[in-house]
């Protein structure tokens, strides 16, 4: 039986090229989608609503990503000195008016401290860095018509239950260090 | 093989049938004995050996169809294997661009959920689903569920209005806002009447609607929301501070609130239960079979194997050579590590494992999940499975208004929690990991297979046991946010099989009858919305409701599907399960399956038997026949033909390979003797 059926597969296979090269009118299927053509008047109204969808945003809902991204920024920058391999002069161009971002000289800290000692400071840094996103999500929320959105109110959702139950998580291990 | 169809869509068709040709002979034969009625055609053929494949050796389309599809909004390449679509409709213009959500069931009613408000399709006529309403109620995210007269929809987003005003409130607080459940009447259900709301704390961004099998006066709706509790200017007693600093704190906790069916305006919230209480370390799952044999081949050849939690883990080089290094300055010596230094190693490795655990956290006592995305209840079980963030939970929920956590699992492969869905008997709970959020293309060629997918567990004396993971297969393309989302189970008798969405990775049937190796079964799959960025699309939900498979296609409206037979699931298990009728179904309120007496039932069970080569086919043969002739018998010489075969079956279940399956044919064999 499992001989006939590989037979069969030949078989299908090869009537699969047959209609494939014989019925050329239904390919290549790429050539159907070209922007702006052969394009249903529902396709359209579908782009012309997504990108009235997407000028929705106010200015503090901008301003909430684009101060993420410097955020995450710094986290990576963390983490990377917790691996030793942060670059020396990496995170220098950090805006210092975010909340929760460490500063400088809370960096090089964190970069000159080894062991047990690193643990902490990085958990401590951390969490504050932590509380700065939930901040930054508090301050979205209680901004006026920001977050209408709703990619924008499912990102800052995520990052909030997120950061919250880090934070949680975070304080315990500092607990737990802080008893040995 | 590619055609374009009269609907214009471009297909790529994978017919089962063409596939396995041979077994059509098989077929044949098998059909003489259970359709046809001609005396001449009820013959016992000898020494016939078993035509239906086992699951396991079903092989799918190669290579997969579903690869390289063409992408467009209305007019997407299709891959489809062991399904039709049947149709599939357009939301109305109003809708177009929106987001459709969640699917509910009344009569012959679709509600589908959207972040626009909520639709109605007619659904008699599955060829020709007719939209009937189209309410204009924004709110992410729309998710709907029924009971009665009475429809609820969840509300989370900043722009639901109490008066389902289109204009959003613009506030960051707001007496017109809505966040929690709305609840309409929809005793007409052309005219639905919104008659009350319920506001939460975090609004709702799905709920459950628990039907107490003790109470035909009130439902439950527990409610789930993950986003950022409201200010309290805006409702008040809603605080946002951690529980150990508040203890009314609205984070960490579940809403359970309660409907007076006869006053549903006075539905309020009963209970706030904080069903993630003293959650400890998350327990995790032991290694797939797959990787233990990994771990036991690197045992074998003499690599450190080390115990991180209860799992075990091989070190890699690295590792071992740090601390060879650490063996060896430690006793002040120099140069290489000896055997002495490696025996050293074997020993102190629980000692230098439990500094890496120490350092990373794990093991300690972690705060556990903050909410639940998702609650799915199963009250003729008393049980309800979480998908809570970073854990999957076991509930209790005999007493509606206090669930209790029975058991909780956690897995590093899971990102998020995401919803459950368990098997009919309770026996086996699949959870869903929405990895990437539901809006990242998470099913690129090299994502893994465990992450983004569904973790199943069997759950014996409410423990739940990981046994494996299933993910749907075919490699997406950046452009196609791609991950595990809801499902329902369809209700073949005797299988667990379940049919599921993911997103713009289209929608698969699977056989988890054994948990721990799942088999895809069919799909359906259509290109990417588009290729040049990445639009939240694809399937959001989509679930068996009396006899199709109905799918909320979050852009392109409503498909409905019906399943194909072939050896994966026969003609006689489609027609068992199609006996199966609901008259409502909420996918997060699981209703237990019963299949009434029927031919269609024995058939499928013998079909099974077969399948899963549990029985010889002289005894398939003499159920089939006994059938047959029982069918021709007509309602006055039916009894005596049924009772001789049911004993018959009884006779000979303990000589088979499943004599529970044989029990369950003879019990639905006397049923149909007694029946008039």
């Amino acid at each position: 039986m499992h001989r006939n059926k590989t037979a069969y597969l030949i078989a299908v296979v090869f009537v699969a090229g047959l209609v494939g090269t014989g019925c050329s009118s239904t390919e290549p299927v790429t050539e159907i989608r070209q922007p702006q053509q052969d394009m249903s008047d529902r396709e359209a109204l579908f782009w012309s609503n997504r990108e009235s969808s997407r000028t929705n945003y106010t200015e503090a809902d901008v301003d909430f990503m684009t101060k993420m991204i410097a955020h995450h920024a710094q986290a990576l920058v963390m983490s990377a000195l917790a691996r030793g391999s942060a670059h020396q002069h990496s995170g220098r161009q950090q805006a210092a008016d975010m909340p929760g971002m460490l500063s400088w000289e809370q960096l090089e800290e964190l970069a000159a401290s080894k062991g047990s000692d690193f643990d902490r400071s990085y958990l401590t840094f951390m969490i504050q860095h932590h509380e700065g996103a939930v901040i930054m999500v508090q301050e979205l929320f209680s901004t006026n018509g920001a977050a209408l959105d709703v990619e924008i109110f499912q990102l800052a959702s995520e990052i909030n239950a997120e950061q919250i139950t880090e934070i949680e998580r975070m304080k315990q291990m500092l607990e737990t260090m802080s008893h040995k | 093989m590619r055609y374009t169809d009269n609907y214009n869509r471009k297909v790529r068709i994978t017919d089962a049938g063409l596939y396995r040709l041979p077994l059509l002979m098989a077929g044949v034969i098998l059909f003489i004995f259970s359709g046809c009625s001609s005396s001449e055609q009820v013959q016992v053929q000898q020494n016939l050996s078993p035509a239906l494949m086992p699951v396991s050796e079903i092989q799918a389309p190669h290579p997969d169809p579903r690869v390289g599809l063409s992408p467009g909004v209305f007019d997407a390449e299709e891959a489809i294997w062991n399904l039709r679509l049947i149709s599939t409709t357009p939301p109305p213009d109003n809708f177009v661009g929106s987001t459709a959500t969640d699917l509910a069931f009344k009569g012959n009613y679709a509600i589908q959920g959207d972040y626009n408000g909520f639709m109605v399709w007619d659904i008699s006529d599955p060829e020709n689903p007719v939209l009937v309403v189209d309410f204009l109620c924004p709110a992410s995210q729309s998710d709907v569920s029924v009971y009665g007269d009475l429809l609820f929809v969840s509300g989370e987003g900043l722009e639901g209005r109490l008066d389902c005003g289109i204009d959003a409130p613009r506030t960051a607080v707001s007496e017109v806002r809505l966040r929690g459940i709305r609840i309409f009447d929809i005793s007409d259900i052309r005219n639905p009447r919104y008659v009350a709301n319920v506001q939460t704390c975090r609004g709702s961004h799905t709920h459950s609607v628990l039907v107490d099998p003790n109470d035909d006066e009130n439902v439950y709706v527990y409610v789930s929301g993950s986003a950022p509790v409201r200010p309290e200017d805006e409702l008040p007693g809603c605080s946002s501070a951690l529980p150990d600093d508040d203890p009314n704190s609205a984070l960490f906790r579940i809403e359970v609130i309660k409907v007076p069916l006869a006053n549903p305006e006075l539905a309020a919230i009963v209970n706030s239960p904080r069903i993630f209480e003293d959650l400890t370390a998350p327990p995790t799952h032991g290694p797939a079979p797959d990787d233990m044999a990994v771990i036991e081949r690197a045992r074998a050849r003499g690599a450190f194997v080390g115990n991180f939690n209860g799992t075990p883990r091989v070190l890699n080089s690295g590792m071992v050579r740090r601390y060879l290094t650490r063996i060896v300055e430690e006793r002040g010596g120099t140069g290489d590590p000896t055997a002495a230094d490696s025996a050293a190693l074997r020993e102190r490795l629980p000692e230098f494992i439990a500094e890496i655990t120490r350092l990373r956290g794990r093991g300690l006592s972690g705060r556990g999940p903050n909410q639940c995305h998702d609650i799915t209840l199963y009250p003729e079980l008393g049980i309800a499975g979480g998908a809570c963030e970073g854990y999957g939970l076991l509930l209790d929920i005999s007493d509606p208004a206090n669930p209790v956590r029975i058991d909780a699992v956690a897995d590093s492969n899971f990102a998020y929690w995401h919803s459950a869905s368990f098997n009919n008997d309770g026996t086996t709970v699949i959870f869903t990991d929405e990895w990437g959020g539901g809006t990242q293309p998470k099913c690129r060629a090299a994502d893994p297979l465990e992450w983004g997918a569904n973790a199943i567990y069997s759950i014996k004396d409410g423990k739940m046991e990981f046994q494996s993971y299933f993910k749907m297969s075919a490699p997406q393309t950046t452009m196609e946010n791609c991950v595990a989302h809801n499902g329902s189970l369809i209700p073949i008798p005797g299988r667990d099989i379940m049919v599921q969405s993911w997103y713009q990775g289209g929608i698969n049937v699977f056989d988890f009858s054994d948990p721990a190796n799942p088999v895809e079964i069919a799909y359906h799959d259509r290109g990417p919305i588009s290729l040049d960025r990445l639009e939240t699309g694809g399937s959001w939900s989509i679930y068996w409701y009396n006899g199709v498979l109905i799918n909320s296609e979050i852009y392109r409206g409503l498909d409905i599907f019906e399943l194909l037979p072939g050896d994966h699931i026969t003609e006689n298990e489609i027609a068992a399960a199609n006996t199966v009728q609901m008259n409502y179904f909420n996918p997060q309120g699981q209703p237990k399956f019963a299949w009434p007496a029927s031919y269609a039932l024995v058939r499928a069970y013998a079909d099974q038997l077969e399948r899963n080569r549990e029985a010889d086919m002289t005894t398939l043969q003499m159920i089939r026949t006994g059938i047959i002739e029982a069918e021709r018998a007509g309602s006055a010489g039916k009894t005596s033909v049924l009772s001789r075969l049911a004993a018959e079956v009884e006779n000979r279940a303990g000589s088979t390979g499943n004599p529970d399956k044989m029990a369950r044919i003879a019990t639905a064999l006397k049923e149909l003797a007694t029946a008039s």
